[in-house]
């Protein structure tokens, strides 16, 4: 009877919890003016601008700018650190926890899937205590086996060397200089959708 | 004579070693890449591309070269097993990925129909090479060690009236980066260099097979007249069966 008692108790209590949770989302809005304006203002100051010397790096600036300020401005103290946390959650678009403190939610947030030149591309950007800690690539092109014949081919094998610098005159030098716009593209809606 | 402008957000180098060359010729062939950036570049609101993004353009009123871009990429797609694709998820067409290679080709044959033979076009690392050096030997080409800024060099290929173009996350690649790890490099391979018939096949072979990862280099293998060196993100390369008959310097 004891234990009956007991799964009631605790069966009521994380209901009620619940229940809390999705009642009271007002708690949790902040004007979009005090959140966005900051952003915007860091922005500004220009950081990281130097080193960009090329055309197309609008999207990394981006991000690379919100994470800065977001790590700036999240606070120390976070009142809710005990809360029970829901299971984490994979799926998209599904944040794993609630807490709230800076700029964006705590929790894990899936990007959407970005199709460029190289194949899909889908990132997922980790905020704990308001700050962005860490961006993980849960589909890069190197990764998708899906879809191509060549998969199915017995590969032979190819001569394989470990590469050494060449000290020798050239004429001219083949590098790469493209870029992964599905990485900053797919990590840009990922902490749009950790924004408060 | 040679020259470096930098158009298409990348430094293009013109080299022609035949006596007798004019400014002319130079001014001629960088203001057709300036054409071809006004037309194809996304970064300008007034381009054709980004014209037809925005819905202002019908498909009936795009350019003739417009309309040979976008046929060239289909087949491209289809040759690719859909590896090489141009439509972004909200619609959009992005067509660098074969502009720059196919600019490269447009351009080495204005050269050539002005009747010269010693010369080499490169935009951003991929280069296309015709004739002789200035030594009057086959051009020697370096292929860049992705793990360095520099142009730091990690093989020698000797090029004879052919193409060749790498694709890699480096250099601009690196504005991508796990904050704790700002070193990581995201993709298994670092770069992917492909020799083929000319630059513009070699550049989309190049660009598609990158995209494959691990297996690009086996696409390579299996396309006739395409060679490859795929360099992995633990600095070891691997190589197609005929890549090292380019490694020889010919004894012309």
């Amino acid at each position: 009877m004891k234990k009956w008692l007991l799964s009631i108790f605790v069966i009521f209590t994380f209901a009620s919890y619940v229940v809390y949770q999705r009642t009271n989302p007002g708690d949790k809005v902040i004007p979009e003016n005090t959140v966005k304006q900051p952003a915007v203002a860091d922005f500004e100051k220009g950081e990281d601008r130097d080193d960009d010397d090329d055309d197309d790096d609008d999207g990394r600036n981006a991000v690379a700018r919100v994470a800065k300020s977001t790590q700036e401005r999240a606070p120390v103290v976070n009142p809710q650190t005990s809360t029970s946390q829901s299971a984490p959650s994979n799926s998209s678009n599904a944040p794993s926890s609630t807490k709230t403190t800076g700029q964006y939610k705590d929790g894990s947030y899936t990007g959407k899937v970005i199709t460029t030149i190289y194949g899909d591309v889908q990132m997922r950007a980790v905020i704990k205590n308001g700050k962005l800690v860490s961006v993980e690539t849960l589909q890069a092109p190197n990764g998708a086996d899906t879809s191509i014949e060549i998969a199915k081919m017995a590969l032979p094998v190819l001569k394989s060397e470990a590469i050494t610098v060449q000290s020798a005159q050239v004429d001219a030098v083949s590098g790469a200089t493209q870029t992964s716009k599905g990485f900053k593209g797919s990590l840009a809606d990922a902490l749009t959708q950790a924004k408060i | 004579m040679k020259e470096t402008q930098l158009i298409m957000g990348m430094p293009i180098v013109i080299e022609v070693v035949d006596p007798g060359v004019t400014q002319d010729l130079f001014t001629m062939v960088f203001d057709y890449f300036r054409e071809v950036d006004t037309q194809f570049s996304t970064y300008k609101e007034t381009s054709e591309i980004s014209r037809i993004n925005r819905g202002e353009i019908q498909e009936n009123e795009y350019s003739e070269k417009m309309k040979e871009v976008l046929r060239f990429c289909e087949q491209t797609k289809k040759e690719t097993n859909g590896y090489f694709d141009i439509h972004t998820p909200s619609g959009k067409l992005e067509t660098s990925g074969l502009v720059k290679g196919w600019a490269i080709q447009n351009a080495a044959n204005l050269i050539k129909e002005q009747g010269w033979k010693n010369y080499y076009v490169e935009a951003g690392g991929d280069i296309q090479f015709s004739g002789r050096n200035t030594q009057g030997e086959v051009w020697n080409v370096g292929i860049q060690n992705p793990f360095s800024q520099n142009k730091e060099v990690v093989k020698i290929v000797y090029l004879d009236n052919c193409g060749i173009a790498t694709s890699g996350t480096y250099i601009r690649g690196q504005h991508i980066y796990n904050p704790h790890e700002k070193n990581k490099v995201l993709t298994e391979v670092a770069s992917l260099t492909v020799i083929g018939p000319n630059v513009y096949e070699a550049d989309r072979f190049a660009t598609a097979a990158f995209a494959m990862g691990r297996k690009g280099i086996h696409f390579i293998e299996q396309l006739d007249g395409f060679e490859g060196y795929s360099i992995d993100e633990k600095g070891i390369a691997t190589m197609t069966n005929g890549f090292e008959a380019y490694t020889q310097k010919p004894l012309t």
